[in-house]
């Protein structure tokens, strides 16, 4: 096996190995492939994570009307706050951080929720593996 | 760039042990790359603290400077023979350019490709013309000249070796056209941004300039990076379409050694020789460009395989540095690096012209 690799023209070998790469990268096996995030907060209470700055995030919520303005592309080192008011959450970018909160990771953002509202509410980032699948997303277009 | 298998066999039998070769090589290889990625980061930050946004000394020549210090290291230890395996930059170029195909359309493949091979046929037949016909002039052997009007006209090394099997050169004459190849390569991959950048070329003509004219793909991809990635994905696709016709400048060589030069001696040219030396990455790369057409890939997934092309391209520059030698031209005399060096002068006006014509004023 190993020694039919070796014979492999120097051009095949480069096409799967670079096919290979494609797959490893699509799948999530290497690099940050699915990723999810669940923040909950009580009503009054906040909470917080830091993701990778990546974008085509997909945001939940429950106990509240979804964010109208959900953030999706996460920039390295920006923080975004989810207020939740009267039932509805609503989204800004900081131009600075609060008290005693820590900056984030390199390559990553932070995310806060605070929640002002009267139940539990809770936030969801979700991140499919980069490859669209089943069939690259062919079929859902 | 078919062939190249066939020397990296070759130079790769000779080193003591293939297996311990690899290891060591690719050790000194991934050590190599991650400075070359650290020096970037650093020298992007040195010019950032002067108010230059923009690092204008991109990876490829960090890649090559480093790539050119090991090399001096390695001959002075007498250690260059033991990484030689793993000093592979055309496999890794050809990984490289399959994976930048996610970041080029088929449509774009098309666009550029379709101006790329018209610039590619009138550059390889005038370049191949001036090269053999200059050659002549000088009383060049007609394999020399066979082997040095491909590699000049077509895409260097690859291409010297494809025409040196087709007409049956010695390998001397091969060794002796890959080192004139890396050696005038290297100062245009960083000369020809520059100057494209004091006339002001639009990205498209000057990636099409650099595609057109620079022998090795490796350095080709580095003028592109040099000058911006649009500029990079041109001159790789028009570099791409010059390559496909390796093929058939090998089937025509073997038929006039066969017909004219040697009468009946040589390789026997059959159809099948321009599909044997089809440089078959070429299908990889439409392959992956074709899935990135039709939306396989999301925005992440095409911004993480561009990290990984850039790896693997550092990885080719390196190499490019750690190959280059220039004690070769010594033995062969002054006469075929003039012809060389004027096919070139000839190549890269050709080119300028040539590319601005079909990518300015027809917009490719």
């Amino acid at each position: 096996m190993l020694k039919r690799l070796k014979q492999l023209p120097e051009d095949w070998t480069a096409t799967g190995i670079g096919l290979l790469i494609v797959l490893i990268i699509g799948t999530g096996l290497l690099g940050p492939g699915a990723q999810t995030a669940t923040l909950k907060a009580q009503a009054g209470e906040s909470a917080q994570a830091a993701l990778p700055a990546l974008d085509s995030w997909q945001i939940g919520s429950e106990g509240a009307t979804a964010p109208s303005n959900p953030v999706s592309a996460l920039v390295a080192g920006a923080a975004y706050q989810y207020q939740c008011t009267d039932g509805q959450i609503m989204a800004q970018q900081l131009d600075a951080l609060p008290d005693g909160i820590n900056p984030p990771d390199a390559g990553k953002a932070l995310v806060l929720l605070s929640n002002q509202c009267e139940q539990a509410i809770t936030l969801t980032y979700r991140r499919d593996a980069a490859l669209r699948w089943p069939l690259f997303g062919l079929l859902g277009r | 760039m078919g062939q190249s298998a066939k020397l990296n066999l070759t130079l790769s039998s000779a080193a003591p042990s293939a297996w311990g070769g690899w290891v060591a090589g690719g050790v000194l290889l991934l050590v190599l790359t991650v400075l070359v990625a650290e020096f970037d980061k650093g020298i992007a930050t040195l010019f950032k603290a002067q108010g230059v946004a923009q690092n204008p000394l991109e990876y490829p020549l960090t890649a090559v400077v480093l790539g050119l210090i090991a090399n001096l290291v390695l001959r002075v230890t007498r250690l260059h023979g033991l990484v030689r395996p793993a000093i592979r930059t055309e496999l890794y170029l050809k990984i490289g350019l399959v994976l930048l195909g996610a970041r080029i359309s088929l449509g774009d493949l098309l666009a550029t490709g379709a101006g790329g091979l018209v610039q590619a046929v009138i550059m390889v037949v005038s370049v191949f013309g001036f090269t053999w016909w200059l050659g002549g002039r000088v009383q060049l052997p007609e394999t020399l000249k066979a082997v040095m009007a491909s590699a000049v006209s077509i895409c260097g090394v690859s291409a010297a070796i494809a025409a040196a099997g087709a007409v049956q050169a010695k390998r001397e004459e091969v060794t002796y056209i890959t080192t004139l190849v890396i050696v005038t390569a290297l100062p245009l991959m960083v000369v020809m941004p520059m100057i494209a950048g004091a006339l002001g070329l639009p990205p498209q003509v000057a990636g099409a300039w650099f595609g057109g004219n620079i022998d090795t793909t490796a350095a080709v991809v580095g003028a592109g990076t040099l000058y911006g990635p649009e500029a990079q994905s041109v001159a790789a696709v028009v570099k791409l379409s010059q390559n496909v016709l390796i093929g058939f400048a090998a089937f025509a060589l073997a038929l006039h050694f066969a017909l004219v030069v040697n009468r009946g001696q040589g390789e026997r040219p059959t159809p099948m020789m321009i599909w044997t030396r089809f440089p078959k990455f070429v299908l990889g790369f439409m392959m992956v460009s074709a899935l990135a057409s039709v939306g396989a890939f999301s925005a992440p997934l095409v911004r993480e395989i561009g990290t990984a092309t850039q790896w693997v391209f550092a990885l080719a520059f390196v190499c490019i540095g750690i190959e280059f030698s220039v004690s070769d031209l010594r033995q062969a005399g002054w006469k075929p690096v003039l012809v060389y060096l004027a096919a070139t002068v000839f190549n890269t006006l050709l080119a300028l012209g040539v590319a601005w014509v079909i990518f300015g004023v027809m917009g490719g």
